[in-house]
């Protein structure tokens, strides 16, 4: 199940494992896709809207001349959101303004989801996570987008989620695929260390060079390389699918649980994702439903943790 | 079905059902710890059914 998926509304502030105030981040009710930070917003996507805030404790709702499909994960690169529509139709739109009605970008599969993109090597890559397996490209996130077809190495399911590092590219999918790339056009499948579960997300992380993953079945691991990658000891269980991310120098891992209120995550001892991650009291919400955890964003001073109706922002 | 788990000397698991096909193989894990949580906690889950295997792809 892709990276993202949440639903509404509610959210709370304050130090995780202490006490935590709640906020609203969008109508109750309205679905909250995911969570992201660039810019200088907070943002994500809901249905045919994205929602934004840059203090937290209040929230902004402009259109996103999208669809309702309820995966769309907005991203931020370069200056640009990118705003993928959701629906399996090819479609994504960018600007650089929240504010503003964002423009479409090229199409180029009319039959597939818009999934990710990656700013790497001055070059904008758009994925489809689908098993068309192919992704565009384009120097100019304005311009016609060039289409690959059939990459050898590409992952057979498509990617949800893409970084870099600023010399590999690592793209993560369903069933555990995860390739990499130097180029952008040859692409070598890696052992992801996730066997069969799906990876929703990936990040490189520039302070401690270590890149992370997450995904289904309380799966997340590390890799120093891209290539290589381990699978990390969070002290969270096999079930539902977990959110990984930075803040405050030490890496969160987030998972909801099957009690229909609650949050549990893991924190690393050290700025490293290799050291030990230590198990944090859970969080409770009366908020929270018990859908998947997977807001899990953090501008370096909060971090915001999610899970159902409701999400959990600390610091 | 009735499935288990072996642990390599390198952190991986091995899941297998109970005709000893190997349903899935991820890791390896930092330490046989981790290794040994992960594998009690998956194959107890779908063993009781609280875990669906294999997993549902959506679309």
């Amino acid at each position: 199940m892709p990276f993202g998926t949440i639903a509404s509304a509610g959210a709370k502030q304050g130090s995780i494992g202490t006490s935590v105030t709640e906020i609203l981040i969008v109508a109750s009710g309205t679905k909250a896709q995911n969570l992201n930070y660039g810019g200088g917003f907070w943002f994500g996507g809901a249905d045919n809207l994205v929602y934004k805030s840059n203090i937290l404790s209040s929230w902004t709702t402009a259109s996103y001349a999208g669809s309702a499909n309820p995966n769309s994960k907005p991203q931020y690169w370069n200056g640009y959101y990118f705003l993928p529509t959701g629906d399996p139709d090819g479609a994504w739109r960018y600007s650089t303004d929240l504010s503003v009605t964002p423009t479409s970008g090229s199409v180029f599969e009319a039959t597939a989801r818009v999934s990710s993109m990656c700013y790497f090597g001055s070059t904008y890559y758009v994925f489809l996570n689908s098993t068309i397996k192919k992704y565009g490209y384009s120097s100019s996130i304005s311009g016609t987008f060039t289409t690959v077809s059939n990459a050898a190495g590409y992952p057979t399911n498509g990617i949800n989620w893409a970084a870099t590092d600023g010399t590999t590219m690592v793209g993560v999918g369903d069933g555990g695929l995860l390739s990499t790339t130097t180029d952008g056009l040859t692409w070598t499948a890696r052992t992801s260390s996730f066997g069969a579960d799906d990876i929703d997300f990936v990040m490189y992380d520039t302070e401690s060079s270590y890149w992370v993953a997450s995904g289904a079945n309380g799966k997340a691991a590390y890799s120093s390389n891209g290539t290589t990658w381990t699978q990390i000891t969070s002290g969270l269980t096999a079930g539902i699918g977990v959110a990984i991310n930075k803040c405050n120098g030490v890496f969160i891992i987030a998972q909801a649980t099957l009690s229909v209120t609650t949050v549990k995550y893991s924190k690393s001892a050290s700025s490293l994702p290799t050291s030990a991650f230590t198990s944090g009291s859970a969080i409770t919400s009366t908020g929270i439903s018990n859908e998947n955890v997977y807001i899990l964003a953090t501008d370096g001073n909060y971090i915001l943790l999610g899970a159902g109706k409701a999400s959990i922002s600390s610091r | 079905m009735t499935y288990s788990y072996e642990i390599t000397e390198d952190f991986k698991v091995i899941v297998k059902d109970q005709d000893g096909n190997t349903i899935d193989n991820p890791g390896p894990w930092q330490d046989h710890a981790g290794a040994e949580a992960w594998a009690s906690s998956f194959v107890n889950g779908i063993n009781d059914g609280s875990i669906v295997w294999p997993p549902v792809q959506e679309e």
